[in-house]
This record gives structure tokens, C-alpha cells and sequence, in this order.
């Protein structure tokens, strides 16, 4: 009786930390960018034009922007 | 520079037209630590051109400048924007700087040789001395044209 229940136990506490476990190796940040390109149409000559964009997070991982290069 | 989950954060891709003219495109590759992500690109598109070569619209000034004038705030510019055209012209604010300006049109419908006025108003609890943005405008004509007028302000007072 008492083996059974040490062994029930045992069971429920390795499946416990195989969940937590799991949950750490899945963790993965996700980027999201709704937009990634904009036409400007007609644009004067000799000024300077900016456009924004924005980029999100929607993974379970903290996201890094590691490099931004133009090209 | 590092986003948790759930944030997000904004990318400014800023070009220079001077020197350029006819069709151009320019981008960046945005690199992050998304594995399932190769590779991120984001890109402008646009026709540089003299203010001369704008139909069906003429917009004068074609851009704003809210660079102080002798210390003086400047809070409100317009430009004027004229049908050159034959045809009613309808258009409409697609993008326009969130934060910096409030911008309205006096008319989303323009005759043929009339002019409408584009009002910018600069928002007064904005800290940035320097800054250049721009406001895009979409027609209803079959190409969707666009005109985009560069908005800017110097620190340094004229």
C-alpha cells in the first residue's frame, strides 16, 4: 500500500515537472509585422520622407531585434 | 533592442529623395532572434518627380515645414492641392503621422480646376525638436495614385 502510493506519487510529481520542463523548451518569441512594404505614390523630389512600421511580439518568448540593416 | 511578449515598438524607414527621380524602392532586413523567421523586410515604393509632373493633382507647397520662425512656434501649415485634371477627383488620408499632427482636408472632392486646402495642425505637447514625417494621400481613380507630402521641422530656427 504504502509502495503504491509513494509510486503514485512519484508519478504525479515527474509529470508535473515535465510540463513545467516542456513549457520552457517550447518558449519561442514570435515576430509580427502587419505591414512590410508601402507605396508612397508621388513623392517630390529633394525631401526627406519617413514611413512607420511597427513589429510585435506575439510569441512566449522575449523578442530580440538584433540587427536593422538597409539594403 | 528587445520586445516581451505581448509589446511592440515601431521602425522608421526614412528616405531621401534628393538626387533621385522616377520609380525607386528602398528597404531594410530586420534580423531577430524568431528562428522561424529568415527573413524580414520592409520596403518603400514611390515615383520621385518635380512638382511640375504631378497630375492629376498639383499640390503647392508640396511640402510642410515647421521649422520655428524666429523663436516663434509654428503650429498650422496648409498647402493647397488643385484638380489639373478633367475629371471630379475624390481622395482621402491614408497615412499621416500618430502623435505629431492632426490633419484634415477642407474637401474629399475636388472639380476639375478647383483647388482644396490641406490643413496640418502640430500637436502642442509634442518634445521633439527635429523630426521628418510624411502624410500620404490615396485618389479614387482607377490606380488608387498616391501623393505623399514630406512633413519636417529643423531645431535650428530660421
Amino acid at each position: 500500500m504504502k509502495t503504491k502510493i509513494s509510486f503514485i506519487f512519484g508519478l504525479i510529481t515527474l509529470t508535473f515537472l515535465l510540463l513545467i520542463l516542456s513549457n520552457d523548451i517550447s518558449a519561442q518569441p514570435k515576430v509580427f509585422m502587419s505591414e512590410t512594404s508601402w507605396d508612397l505614390g508621388i513623392i517630390p523630389q529633394g525631401s526627406v520622407i519617413s514611413h512607420t512600421y511597427w513589429i510585435k511580439n506575439i510569441g512566449t518568448d522575449t523578442l530580440r531585434i538584433l540587427k536593422v540593416r538597409p539594403g | 533592442m528587445e520586445l516581451a511578449v505581448g509589446d511592440s515598438t515601431e521602425i522608421a524607414l526614412i528616405f531621401n529623395s534628393k538626387g533621385f527621380k522616377g520609380k525607386v524602392q528602398k528597404g531594410a532586413k530586420i534580423t531577430t532572434n524568431d528562428t522561424t523567421v529568415t527573413g524580414l523586410y520592409i520596403s518603400l515604393t514611390g515615383e520621385v518627380t518635380n512638382s511640375d509632373s504631378t497630375f492629376p493633382l498639383l499640390i503647392l507647397p508640396p511640402h510642410l515645414d515647421f521649422t520655428p520662425f524666429f523663436k516663434e512656434k509654428v503650429m498650422v501649415k496648409k498647402t493647397g492641392i488643385k484638380n489639373v485634371s478633367h475629371k471630379e477627383i475624390k481622395l482621402k488620408i491614408i497615412d499621416s503621422p500618430t502623435g505629431y499632427l492632426e490633419v484634415r482636408l477642407s474637401s474629399e472632392n475636388i472639380k476639375p480646376s478647383k483647388e482644396i486646402e490641406l490643413v496640418a495642425k502640430l500637436n502642442s505637447k509634442l518634445n521633439e525638436d527635429s523630426f521628418n514625417k510624411s502624410i500620404t494621400l490615396e485618389l479614387n481613380d482607377k490606380n488608387k495614385t498616391r501623393f505623399t507630402i514630406p512633413v519636417k521641422r529643423d531645431a535650428k530656427v530660421q
